[in-house]
């Protein structure tokens, strides 16, 4: 049985459709990464998995438990964490205060303010500054912590590299892989293609509210993605 | 002279206790985004209950905190988390318009229950009437009293929020409350606890108030009119703004009535108008979002 599991899953804005029966797996501990252009519906699903927008009952299941109709504090405590786009750090709290927020679900784990520091030693250095003083990196490894403190079993990444430098982008990505080797599932939207090949195990590819390609990262063929990505055949 | 000295210490007292009933408001804006029309009219509800308590069991109305604050916090929990939160969510007007209707039901229904009698909370004469001179200065028992338990108010209020993880949530809370059910936690339920918060402040604030001044059923909207005015004056969302907007409005009114008895509210009124002119955010601007 898979960790996540979406089931014809959709979602509106109103009149307007953002999600069109999507169909999606993540197993435990796996790497999975979510491309797609803007507009695709990468966010949209995103929110729906964590409950940030919800669906019916069985459109999203955790290990074969129909979540859809949970709000995302109950999906928190059964594992589903979420670091959001533009990471969303509370502006009047300390970084130390934003990460011992995120346990707020209490849900058991390795993940401990002290166990945060060791693998993010940087954090400890600024843990007295407010969290949105620091620089864009240091903010989105904030958020990434935070996330972790609530020890999910799966963690849904948007956009985590979005506006950072290229060595900041990198930093990330390698607290990412810290993530996954303790376990934790990661599915991972992100606007960089190669980045997130090499990041995941395997992908899928959106293209306004749809699936339109899923494969195997290692194997993927970037001329095929790129031609889903934009939806323009040659 | 001491004519004079008198009545800024007043002006200070009557503000601490404008800002007790301010820091309410303050907190319900700060936290929930919400501006509860009907808060004067819980705090006339609360100076009944104080009223009806202190003649039932024979005691003084300070006493009745002990029963008030409780019985507030309880109204303020449950009105939040069964009437208010189905406010929720689509623009500011519902809210308003839900507490505007509350504050008329109130008024009316404590018109009915309790006649429009003018009443005054019982206190022992020693509380009410006495007072210290200190040189020369004659300064009251309760408006001192008043002012301590504001500034105390105040200051564990601080602590709570610094230094408590229910503060830290409100804080968030007040940042962004949809992050805050990422992070696990039922907004809702933050909402009710924070109304409770409030309700007991506005429960505390009454009985100060109703042994100060006489009221009546109507009495509410004046009294939320002042409480409004020290919130503005000090930046809507902060706290020590409020303590500050409050003190600013009591020295401006016990000034107005040092020049001629009854230019009190008008000077006051003045005071807030000039302020709004000259610091449109406030003192303290927004410093809880």
């Amino acid at each position: 049985m898979s960790l996540l599991e979406t089931n014809n899953l959709s979602a509106n804005y109103g009149l307007f459709q953002a999600l069109f029966s999507i169909n999606l797996r993540v197993e435990d501990g796996e790497a999975v990464a979510l491309i797609g252009s803007n507009g695709a519906g990468k966010t949209t699903l995103l929110k729906s998995i964590a409950g940030d927008l919800l669906s019916y009952g069985n459109a999203v299941s955790l290990e074969g438990t129909a979540v859809g109709k949970l709000p995302a504090y109950v999906r928190v405590s059964k594992g589903i964490s979420l670091v959001p786009e533009g990471r969303r750090l509370f502006s009047s709290l300390t970084v130390e205060e934003n990460l011992l927020l995120g346990q707020s679900s209490k849900r058991p784990g390795p993940w401990t303010l002290a166990r945060v520091y060791d693998v993010f030693p940087v954090l400890y250095q600024v843990r007295r500054n407010m969290a949105t003083a620091l620089s864009g990196g240091q903010q989105q490894l904030v958020a990434i912590a935070r996330a972790l403190m609530g020890n999910p079993r799966l963690l849904l990444c948007d956009e985590i590299s979005l506006g950072l430098s290229p060595v900041a982008s990198n930093q990330v990505h390698d607290a990412l892989k810290v993530v996954l080797d303790e376990g934790v599932a990661v599915l991972l939207v992100e606007q960089n293609i190669q980045k997130a090949l090499k990041t995941s195990t395997r992908f899928y590819c959106m293209r306004k509210g749809e699936i339109v390609l899923n494969g195997n990262s290692a194997t993927a063929d970037l001329d095929e993605i790129t031609r889903e990505y934009f939806g323009v055949y040659a | 002279m001491s004519a004079i000295l008198e009545s800024l210490l007043n002006g200070i007292f009557l503000g601490a206790l404008y800002a007790m009933i301010g820091l309410g408001l303050s907190i319900g804006f700060g936290v929930m985004n919400i501006v509860n029309l009907a808060h004067g009219d819980f705090m006339i509800l609360a100076a009944m209950m104080s009223y009806g308590i202190s003649a039932w069991l024979k005691i003084d109305a300070i006493t009745t905190v002990i029963f008030v604050l409780p019985l507030m916090a309880v109204l303020g929990y449950l009105l939040q988390r069964f009437v208010m939160s189905r406010t929720l969510g689509s623009g500011p007007l519902p809210p308003l318009l839900v507490t505007f209707g509350m504050s008329i039901v109130l008024q009316n229904t404590m018109q009915e229950l309790f006649t429009a009698d003018t009443r005054v909370l019982p206190s022992s004469d020693a509380l009410s009437g006495g007072s210290l001179g200190v040189g020369g200065v004659s300064i009251g028992l309760l408006p001192l009293l008043t002012t301590v338990v504001t500034l105390a108010v105040f200051a564990s209020l601080e602590l709570m929020l610094r230094r408590t993880s229910a503060g830290r949530i409100l804080r968030a809370t007040s940042d962004d409350r949809s992050t805050v059910r990422l992070m696990g936690l039922n907004d809702g339920r933050v909402f009710a606890y924070a109304s409770a918060l409030v309700f007991a402040l506005v429960g505390l604030a009454a009985v100060f108030y109703g042994i100060r001044s006489p009221f009546t059923p109507a009495s509410g909207p004046e009294r939320l009119l002042f409480a409004f005015e020290a919130v503005v004056m000090g930046g809507l969302g902060s706290m020590w703004g409020t303590l500050l907007g409050g003190i600013m409005l009591g020295l401006a009114q016990m000034l107005g009535e040092y020049i001629h008895t009854g230019y009190g509210p008008f000077t006051g009124h003045v005071a807030f108008f000039v302020a709004l002119l000259v610091l449109p955010n406030g003192l303290f601007g927004r410093s809880i979002k």
